[in-house]
């Protein structure tokens, strides 16, 4: 019973902390937007004889006429009756242009973060059982490859290798596609092809997120194992006869994995926002591309949308990663 | 009196950067059957890695070099990883110092115990968990069946070096290595655990080996003692024996450095110098730069103990020179003692 209420006020104390934060983000945001530029006049760049009526008008259309607190005011409003508008783009409504898009999204960034994750302990954990051996040293460079170097030079290395190379090494028969998520007339395909195409796809630019998340992933592991490995606890688990692999994978490595619930519980509420360098540089149709298309265009109402759900899943995921720290960790206790 | 475990001429190196490190070089003792048995010496003298090396988990980089450990007629030391595993807190069995550090802080006392009854014993979870129950409350932890869920924080230190032992313990093993079983404890609860680990001794019949720097836990708990000094060993007897009539400079200085309650000391007795270097350890006599004794012959020659008296054995080689001086010098700093 004690524990329940605890609980409940260390929600309601967070959830009540996420609102100044809620407010700040989207406030920042709205004003940089507006210091970026006149969507307006983007919109009419290139047409001629245009009149300041058509202007005003469209202004007045928009609402961009009045002053800017009042619009981002009515913003709000319409945000918590479920209304995220219309983008200036598409002209259509936001909500229904950002399922797709939130889909591919999803598919390409949890597919990665799952094999980044398995790939990391496994690969982690045998360089901190063999540190400083000839695997170790590779796989300690490999990460920190994988840290330091910017995605757009291994994506586009990736491409270069596995798209155009393969393409001309094999004759065109066998190669990865450098770019989209799907071929162009795969709603016509049946559904197994379908399935296969959309793998097909997603192999490349998944294979670079995976580098790059595991990168990170497998130095946390390795120094988390390598630390464990040396406590008394683990040469307790060996001296009472139990297998090396329950020593290692139950014994060493809970206690090795505290750290990594941080990252992986930021990782997915990320996940949303997908991976705008990536998916621009496969021109994967995800959330990532699309906002940065929208940030091109001065969509306000794609980009707001984007930020203020983005916003709240990094607040909920930070709320989420704290609880299961009580639940990784049982010296930790929540609220 | 038969012998249970005979360590012959033990070697374990541990190979570090630095270069390597000789911390067992040739320790050679037996544990008699029955008989609770003392090994006592500073820290880095060898005791630990000596329980470690016999139940073969000396944690890299070290490994056995050299020596035989016998155990029911078989070298423990020639022994597959997966073998020893069966023998490893089943038929032998080691609680730590720390008993802190050697409870895995994320899982529940109850399941740290119960698994070890399940690699060991051909039994149901039901039956594993019943043994547990149990087990904790020979060890005295009340509310076993309640505290089974309860993880290490939640225990005070007293209470964790029972579950510690009690998971020694669980498979009911011929052997326990009690690795400084109240080094980290305050005087009160050393008494109680020690009272326990009599108990338990005479409760489950099996053999103890008392590791420990405190000479009055040996002379509280063991029959047998073997003195190891650098990573050899100095001296091995009967406690009595040693304790009236040590044969060795070593146990002498560590002897007559034990404080007394009864007179306040002026100055408490110490062995000058620090234990050496044990990639570069001294030729000859391990003791020899800290002995007041030494002589040319005790740089040439490492010593092995030899029986001096029935069941008493000693590697000083001047040991029939010096033995009348030795217990003078006892004698003298137990006198001053309680004069005062």
């Amino acid at each position: 019973m004690i524990e329940i209420t605890r609980l409940a006020k260390f929600l309601l104390r967070r959830l009540l902390f996420s609102i100044p934060v809620f407010f700040g983000v989207t406030i920042i945001t709205w004003a940089l937007m507006y210091a970026a530029g006149d969507p307006v006049r983007l919109m009419l760049a290139g047409t001629p004889y245009i009149t300041q009526d058509v202007v005003d008008n469209l202004r007045h259309y928009y609402r961009l006429d009045r002053p800017v607190w009042e619009q981002y005011f009515y913003w709000l409003l319409n945000i918590f009756q479920g209304n995220l508008g219309t983008s200036f783009y598409f002209h259509s409504p936001v909500a229904t242009l950002l399922i797709p898009w939130t889909i591919e999204t999803l598919k390409l960034q949890l597919s990665a973060l799952a094999l980044a994750v398995i790939l990391a302990i496994i690969v982690g954990v045998y360089s901190a059982r063999h540190p400083y051996s000839i695997a170790d040293m590779g796989v300690t460079t490999m990460a920190l490859l994988g840290v330091s170097m910017p995605i757009f030079v291994l994506g586009i290395f990736g491409l270069l290798i596995f798209s155009q190379s393969l393409h001309t090494l094999t004759n065109g028969l066998f190669y990865f596609p450098a770019s989209g998520a799907h071929a162009w007339n795969y709603r016509s395909f049946p559904f197994p092809l379908f399935l296969a195409d959309a793998a097909w796809h997603m192999v490349l630019p998944m294979l670079v997120l995976t580098f790059t998340f595991m990168a990170l992933y497998v130095r946390l592991v390795r120094s988390g194992m390598r630390e464990t490995l040396q406590q008394d606890y683990v040469l307790a688990a060996r001296a009472s006869g139990l297998s090396n692999i329950k020593v290692v994978y139950k014994h060493a490595l809970r206690n090795a994995l505290i750290p990594l619930v941080t990252y992986i519980g930021l990782a997915i509420a990320t996940a949303f926002a997908g991976a705008p360098i990536t998916e621009t540089v496969f021109t994967w149709p995800g959330l990532g591309y699309y906002y940065v298309q929208a940030l091109n265009n001065l969509d306000f109402p794609v980009i707001m949308a984007v930020i203020s759900i983005l916003t709240v899943l990094i607040l909920a995921a930070n709320i989420i990663v704290d609880m299961t720290y009580g639940i990784v960790d049982p010296r930790i206790t929540v609220g | 009196m038969t012998n249970i475990m005979e360590i012959e001429n033990l070697k374990t190196y541990f190979y570090t950067e630095a270069g390597i490190v000789k911390a067992l070089d040739g320790v050679t003792f037996n544990i008699e059957e029955d008989v609770t048995h003392g090994l006592v010496g500073e820290s880095g003298s060898g005791k630990t890695v000596t329980a470690l090396s016999v139940l073969g988990i000396v944690p890299s980089p070290g490994k056995i070099v050299d020596g035989r450990v016998m155990f029911h007629g078989e070298n423990l030391v020639e022994k597959s990883d997966k073998e020893m595993q069966k023998l490893r807190g089943n038929k032998i069995s080691i609680s730590f110092q720390d008993p802190s550090t050697s409870l895995n802080p994320v899982f529940t006392v109850g399941s740290q115990i119960q698994e070890v009854i399940m690699r060991h014993q051909d039994v149901t979870k039901e039956e594993a968990k019943k043994a547990v129950i149990e087990i904790l409350e020979t060890v005295r932890i009340s509310e076993a069946e309640q505290r089974y869920y309860e993880y290490p924080h939640q225990f005070s230190t007293g209470m964790r070096q029972r579950i510690a032992i009690a998971r020694a313990l669980s498979a009911r093993p011929e052997i326990l290595f009690a690795d400084e079983p109240t080094t980290a404890l305050d005087v009160t609860i050393e008494a109680q655990v020690l009272n326990l680990m009599q108990e338990l001794q005479k409760n489950f019949g099996m053999d103890l080996v008392m590791i420990t720097h405190d000479m009055g836990v040996i002379a509280e708990m063991c029959k047998r003692v073997t003195v190891l000094y650098a990573g050899r060993v100095c001296e091995t007897g009967d406690v009595r024996s040693i304790f009236h009539e040590p044969l060795h400079p070593y146990t002498t200085a560590l002897l007559t450095s034990v404080p007394s309650v009864l007179g306040r000391i002026k100055r408490l007795a110490v062995i000058p110098g620090t234990i050496p270097d044990l990639i570069y350890p001294p030729p000859g006599c391990r003791f020899h730069p800290r002995c007041t004794f030494a002589k040319d012959i005790c740089k040439q020659e490492m010593p092995d103990a030899v029986e001096i008296k029935k069941g008493h054995k000693s590697a000083c080689i001047r040991i029939d020179e010096i033995k009348g001086e030795l217990l003078s010098r006892l004698k003298q700093a137990r006198e001053e003692m309680e004069s005062e």
